[in-house]
């Protein structure tokens, strides 16, 4: 190497982005102060900036992520859930990165020479080209499938690498849920730091998706203090703090380091179903047996949803039977809110529903279009669902927490960043900013000082 | 290594080609291939600042873009060249030399191009300055076998760029978005995402 290329690598600033699927800011400065988490804790105190940031609309990891890795809002990346139609025909896909639109912040460090290694980001399936290494999240059907390159996969399966845990099978023990969760995590774990042990790399992001998880099925036991489940909860925590001592061991002083979450978490107290409150109120009509799917809608549909909280008008010249046309638009949104925020919860009261955003309010870009008319965010414990046919409006399930919109996390060790309210899609013109380069045509806008 | 391939946009000047060219661009770079957009304009500035706009040296032109392509595109590089290339002899030379070749005719009327003129082209040949451009002074041979026809006056740039993905999926350069799961692989990935209530 020459003394140039030397010089040149030495100047070049690594990024290091710890991703934590769902913890919440609030969460994290409970555990510190708990002591379950010392390095964490010590980390926080000695960082540029420890912060809650907002996550995007709607608050699911697919959107949020993808709007972490473009830059963009989903207008733009064309990712608005975890399941999307088509409106043409209202048959339902799981949205991809082959979906996803727009270069992403791997893409774009490879195009500028620089080595990536990308672990487990939602969003990344099928896994695209980079310099480097790339393995793709939990959408991935297998891990032979999951890497970029291939031969990767074969390494990760050899060590008993997990893409994530059964959700089935939690739903039935939360013995073995607990069990499971920590295989899941010891081996991501063990992957995570093998890598950092033997690849260069330039920027390095491992995304751990078991906090997400965690917080799904064992939030309340959490925030109840439930005899057994609690401390086993802040027990996994502490492994989460041993996994950030040893990445920390293993970067040098002036590596930037992020730590990041993708939305916050609270307790669900009840799944509220969208479409049976739409068919009650006679917005949403559905042809006979066909089923719990989306193509059942009838033609005389007004509106349907989708989870969580998009809602969709039956749009001419976009929807399979479409009829309301562009100037009804407004007229149906305004009746529409008038409804939502009307249900209240039977047993307590509450008001269900609390805010109600035009598509153009949350959105905007080139896939405008596809978005849906109107997102509804809920009050904490309402978890809306898009289920077709349901028995009642309220239910529920084995998943016991979910996503809150504000009460994301931020951590940056080493770069100061201005006071402003921030959201997910910041962070990667931030990144870009850290590493010298620039960032064009993105919503998000760096957070340096 | 993925194989590379070459789309030669060809047709008259406020054609379309450049504007296609570059929302194709952002897309094959979106499901992660590595793409070199050729622009003809820029190319000549660069590489071939002596020459003018006679056949000889639009014939030079042409050569240089097809070789350039030839490197890129053998090194796993997909290849977009906007380029009126008027005579059938230039693009069947390419059609020649570059393996994966892909020739769409961005077709427009002389009277619909001279209404958008971007650049004032048409509105200088009006004026008299110029008197070279394809399809009007000059011969333009319209292709006689293209891979692909975009009606520009018919269909909107996202519609034609929607027909240019769909080509290259056909072809097998690209591959298609809904390979992406089995049937089976879908249902898996589907009961997952349900039993995390998440669908």
């Amino acid at each position: 190497m020459g003394l140039f290329t030397k010089l040149l690598r030495k100047k070049r600033r690594r990024v290091f982005v710890l991703g934590l699927d769902g913890m919440p800011f609030t969460l994290a400065q409970q555990l510190m102060a708990r002591g379950t988490m010392p390095t964490f804790k010590e980390l926080s105190e000695q960082a540029q900036a420890f912060r809650s940031i907002n996550s995007v609309l709607p608050p699911v990891s697919s959107v949020a992520w993808a709007s972490f890795m473009t830059g963009k809002n989903p207008g733009n990346h064309n990712i608005f859930g975890f399941v999307d139609r088509r409106p043409a025909t209202l048959e339902t896909f799981i949205p991809s990165s082959a979906d996803l639109q727009g270069e992403t912040l791997w893409e774009i460090l490879s195009r500028h020479g620089r080595r990536v290694v990308v672990l487990n980001v939602p969003t990344t399936y099928p896994p695209r080209r980079v310099n480097g290494i790339l393995v793709s999240g939990f959408e991935a059907p297998t891990l032979e499938k999951a890497t970029y390159p291939p031969e990767v996969g074969t390494k990760l399966k050899q060590m008993g690498y997990r893409i994530d845990i059964d959700p089935w099978q939690a739903r039935q023990s939360r013995d073995k849920f607990v069990a499971e969760l920590w295989e899941t995590f010891g081996k991501r774990r063990e992957a995570l730091l093998r890598l950092l042990d033997e690849e260069p790399w330039d920027f390095f992001i491992a995304h751990i998706m078991d906090t997400d998880r965690l917080h799904h099925f064992l939030w309340r036991q959490w925030i109840e203090e439930d005899p057994e489940f609690h401390p086993r909860f802040a027990e996994f925590y502490a492994g989460v703090d041993s996994l950030i001592t040893e990445i920390t061991r293993r970067l040098a002083d002036d590596d930037e380091l992020i730590i990041l979450s993708d939305h916050g978490f609270c307790t669900l107290k009840k799944e509220v179903y969208l479409n049976h409150y739409l068919a009650e109120h006679g917005w949403l009509q559905l042809n006979e047996g066909k089923g719990d799917a989306l193509a059942s809608l009838a033609p005389q549909a007004k509106a349907y949803s989708m989870i969580p909280g998009r809602i969709y008008f039956n749009r001419k010249g976009r929807e399979r039977d479409g009829w309301i046309t562009d100037s009804e638009v407004d007229s149906l949104f305004a009746e529409l809110k008038a409804l939502l925020l009307e249900m209240r919860d039977p047993d307590s009261g509450e008001q269900v529903i609390v805010q109600c955003f035009h598509k153009e309010e949350a959105f905007t870009g080139a896939y405008l279009d596809l978005a849906p008319e109107m997102m509804v965010l809920p009050r904490d414990g309402y978890d809306l669902k898009g289920n077709i046919r349901t028995q009642g409006l309220f239910g529920h399930s084995e998943l016991v927490g979910m996503h809150t919109y504000d009460n994301a996390m931020l951590l940056v060790r080493n770069s100061r960043l201005r006071e402003q309210t921030a959201c997910v899609t910041d962070v990667m013109p931030t990144i870009l900013e850290i590493m010298g380069l620039p960032a064009d045509d993105l919503d998000g806008v760096s957070l340096l000082a | 290594m993925e194989k590379g391939f070459t789309v030669w946009f060809t047709g008259v000047p406020a054609a379309g080609k450049s504007t296609i060219a570059k929302e194709v661009e952002k897309i094959l770079r979106s499901r992660g291939l590595k793409v070199e957009n050729l622009d003809a304009d820029e190319v000549r500035q660069n590489l071939s600042p002596d020459l003018k706009w006679s056949k000889a040296d639009r014939d030079l032109n042409t050569k240089r873009l097809t070789f350039m392509a030839k490197l890129l595109s053998r090194n796993g590089v997909a290849v977009l060249i906007a380029a009126a290339a008027s005579y059938r002899e230039f693009r069947d030379r390419a059609r020649r030399e570059l393996d994966n070749f892909v020739e769409v005719w961005v077709k427009c009327s002389l009277e619909e191009c001279k209404r958008r003129d971007p650049k004032g082209l048409y509105a200088r040949g009006e004026r008299g300055e110029v008197n070279d451009i394809e399809g009007w002074h000059q011969p333009y041979e319209e292709p006689l076998n293209p891979e692909l026809v975009l009606e520009t006056e018919k269909y909107s740039v996202d519609e034609c760029v929607a027909q240019v993905i769909a080509k290259l999926e056909e072809l097998g350069y690209l591959p298609s978005a809904d390979e992406v799961y089995s049937a089976e692989e879908e249902a898996k990935v589907e009961e997952r995402l349900r039993g995390l209530g998440y669908i």
